[in-house]
């Protein structure tokens, strides 16, 4: 009997080891993946640490960089190259990536929990929102509320306020995917519109530095806006990551999900208030970044697949690299000029989007 | 004086309509007849062409002999930017018997329009217009205003004043101005976003389009000025105020003219942005900076910048660290620092919060212009405006104080307010142009 039971069991257990194989070697293809993108981005940081319109060597940009921390063994090398890397160059550097983390974070996130391969910020209302908070302090903003402060401030306020009402409104039908997307759309077609009556009644200055806004733009960040972000990412994405596996029983269905003991409303409304708040955290300090939260969960998707617990790191990743790279090209291609980032994403990103999909043949989702 | 006026019909009948007097069936009943007496009468004409053409002809020869004054405005060909050129003419004002005087006059736009005298209602496009229409004492027939003049120290009534709101896209209240029928209708070709063949397509010929200067060229300013005198029959303000322009500029170049390049300065113009971190400049390929640098002897540094009509965006702030210049420009424009500079402008208080902002600054912070005390603001006025040559006069003793020891911006500016806006502002203590004080 229990010879015969075994001999039933064995072919099953060979199976099940052999796909664990299976699967341990595509998981190590994964991390392979991601651990190659560690690199690629760090090499991207210190590329766009050692270009920019001063001309500096690399020894100057690394002395300067270590002279900060190890004064002793690395001589400064002059105030103006620590001017330049200290208080130009680094924050912008990192403010690009801890927003491509963010928005490419927050994409993935998105189109993973409404199953809809088009989910992003800008989609969803978030960015046209907060494009309209700023719109609204550039051209109307007196005292308090004008400048830099005023622009942040109304822009992450709008951000906020939309992604509330998506989540409000959609709660009342059971926070379907569907109905989020749709009214993420409508919000998105409501502050466009609000936005481009603003511009219109505005002076060609006031309307062209809104949309300047709109655009993107890495100029003039500073380390206190790096000390703000910063937490914000790292929690927002910490919690998105721990909630990865979820999101993978979220992905295969709202029965299925159901069914294994998820409370779908509950972690639906949980995904999206932090990937809200991650963009309008974003999108308030340096504008509109279209194209990373979009393209760069598809570009990660392609490569390792749909397993979130792979694809949400990964994505933060490739945000990261691109819109490095997208940085790198606007500061360098018209130099001293600088090009706004979120168009150059939008030109590097498509391209090479478009050539991927055209050869792949799977699903998106 | 009685005008021709070619909407006369029309007049009437809006004036009857308001009052009530006519109806649908009244106006039908009109336009009926109006159309049968226009074909019965058109065909009346059409058979006694000869006949009346040779009427006319005898009551110019018998009754009316035109009396012409000759008077010279727009005296040099000028290219600007935009490829237009305004050509030299002689404006001839034509008087015939039955009192309709007539000025032909070739605007900014480069085109020939004959505008009949006298002018007495006019509306304009731009706040610059403005300003022209005070100069040439003129502001008194203006009768609709555009939605950005809103000093009533110079421009008095203006509350009462209707409003032709354009906006930047490009939309003109052309209703409003076809109710409102002013004589002319002034515009700039190149700033507001006005379609100019619009405009004319949709006014002319009743209402003249004129195109009074081009913004993006500092030469056609007072030209503009000269025109809008003969157009309004203001000569001789205009003349005053060209001679003026022409001393300023020439008492600044007779001492920046032998300057060799090594004693020009270098300096960076930061035109205003909606934060204060928004490095924008213009290159000399924008006329009136370029301008500028030349009368006064100095050097911009974003000269050669990659631009788009003379508009430089958005400059990488490490290439200006790296960089060696002399002075600093910030252009202070009302809308985004209101109140903080302008006539009438008593306290300092917002100016020197903007100096001290700026100057602390990473890119600025230590920087030779702030270590020498070379960093000025100066009002949005001074730079896209008619005001245009009092920013020549406090440049030139910004950068050279040596050589203008005795030459006192203020008082031109003063001068300017007094003679030619006619209001008593003293600008030491009721104006802030030019911060901090020269």
């Amino acid at each position: 009997m229990n010879q015969s039971s075994d001999t039933t069991f064995k072919p099953d257990i060979i199976k099940a080891t052999a796909l664990k194989k299976e699967q341990r070697k595509a998981n190590l293809k994964k991390w392979r993946f991601i651990i190659i993108l560690i690199p690629i981005m760090i090499l991207l940081m210190a590329i766009n640490a050692q270009t920019g319109s001063a001309n500096l060597s690399i020894g100057d940009v690394f002395t300067t960089i270590l002279h900060k921390f190890f004064p002793d063994t690395f001589a400064s090398v002059s105030d103006m190259v620590n001017k330049i890397i200290w208080q130009l160059r680094l924050p912008r550097v990192l403010m690009a990536m801890l927003a491509g983390i963010g928005l490419a974070g927050a994409g993935c996130v998105m189109q993973s929990s409404l199953k809809n391969p088009l989910a992003d910020p800008l989609l969803l209302g978030i960015s046209s929102s907060a494009g309209f908070g700023a719109t609204l302090v550039i051209i109307l903003g007196v005292g308090i509320l004008s400048g830099t402060a005023g622009i942040i401030t109304s822009a992450f306020f709008f951000a906020i306020l939309v992604s509330l009402v998506i989540i409000g409104l959609s709660s009342f039908k059971g926070a379907k995917p569907v109905t989020m997307l749709l009214i993420g759309l409508a919000m998105t077609y409501l502050f466009q519109s609000l936005t481009q009556l603003l511009q219109y009644q505005s002076s060609a200055e006031a309307a062209k530095a809104s949309m300047m806004w709109m655009v993107g733009d890495l100029s003039g960040v500073e380390w206190s806006e790096v000390a703000i972000l910063f937490p914000i990412i790292l929690v927002s994405c910490g919690l998105l990551f721990w909630k990865s596996w979820d999101l993978n029983i979220l992905s295969s269905g709202d029965e299925t999900a159901k069914s294994l003991g998820i409370n779908v409303f509950r972690l639906r409304v949980f995904l999206m208030a932090v990937a809200s708040l991650v963009t309008a955290a974003i999108v308030s300090f340096i504008g509109v970044i279209a194209f990373v939260g979009l393209v760069c969960p598809h570009i990660c998707r392609m490569f390792i697949g749909s397993d979130n617990r792979f694809l949400f790191p990964a994505s933060c990743l490739a945000g990261a690299v691109l819109l490095l790279c997208a940085d790198c090209v606007a500061r360098t291609v018209l130099s001293p000029v600088i090009l706004p980032p979120g168009v150059i994403t939008g030109l590097l990103g498509a391209p090479f989007f478009i050539q991927l999909v055209m050869r792949q043949r799977r699903e998106l989702i | 004086m009685k005008k021709y006026n070619k909407n006369q019909f029309d007049k009437t009948i809006d004036a009857h309509k308001k009052k009530g007097e006519i109806s649908r069936r009244h106006f039908l009943l009109g336009a009926g007849s109006l159309v049968f007496g226009g074909a019965l009468g058109g065909g009346l004409l059409s058979g006694c062409k000869q006949e009346v053409t040779t009427q006319t002809v005898s009551t110019t020869k018998t009754v009316s002999i035109p009396t012409t004054v000759e008077v010279p405005v727009m005296t040099t060909v000028t290219e600007t930017a935009y490829s237009t050129v305004t050509e030299m003419t002689t404006e001839t004002v034509t008087e015939t018997a039955a009192e309709v005087k007539t000025v032909t006059i070739t605007d900014a736009a480069g085109r020939e329009i004959t505008v009949n005298l006298p002018v007495e209602r006019v509306a304009y496009l731009h706040p610059a217009i403005a300003e022209s229409l005070v100069i040439v004492n003129a502001w008194d027939r203006v009768i609709a205003k555009d939605n950005y003049t809103f000093d009533t120290l110079i421009f008095p009534g203006l509350d009462n004043m209707p409003v032709l709101p354009y906006f930047e896209s490009g939309s003109v209240d052309y209703e409003k101005i076809i109710e409102l029928q002013p004589d002319v209708l002034l515009v700039l070709p190149t700033a507001g976003g006005i379609d100019l063949n619009e405009a004319i397509s949709k006014l002319e010929p009743e209402i003249p389009v004129i195109s009074v200067f081009d913004t993006n060229d500092a030469d056609t300013w007072s030209k503009g000025i000269e025109l809008l005198g003969a157009v309004m029959q203001r000569e001789e303000e205009a003349q005053a105020f060209a001679s003026f322009v022409q001393s300023i500029e020439d008492s600044v170049t007779a001492k920046t003219s032998g300057l060799v390049e090594a004693d020009k300065p270098s300096v960076l113009l930061k035109i205003s942005g909606w934060t204060i971190d928004q490095f924008s400049s213009f290159s000399n390929e924008f006329a009136p900076v370029k301008k500028l640098v030349d009368v006064t002897g100095a050097v911009n540094l974003a000269a050669d910048l990659p631009s788009m009509g003379g508009w430089v965006e958005n400059i990488d702030p490490e290439w200006l660290v790296t960089q060696d210049y002399d002075y600093v420009l910030v252009d202070i424009w009302e809308s985004y620092y209101p109140g903080a500079m302008g006539v009438g402008v008593l306290d300092t208080s917002a100016a020197q919060t903007i100096l001290e902002d700026l100057t602390a600054m990473n890119v600025f912070e230590g920087s030779k212009p702030v270590i020498d005390g070379h960093f000025y603001l100066m009002d949005h006025e001074l730079i896209m405006s008619i005001r245009y040559p009092m920013l020549l006069a406090y440049a030139a003793k910004a950068f050279h104080p040596e050589l203008f020891i005795d030459f006192d911006p203020d008082a031109v500016m003063q001068d300017y307010l007094t003679r030619f806006i006619r209001i008593e502002v003293d600008p030491i203590e009721s104006g802030l142009f030019f911060y901090p004080k020269l």
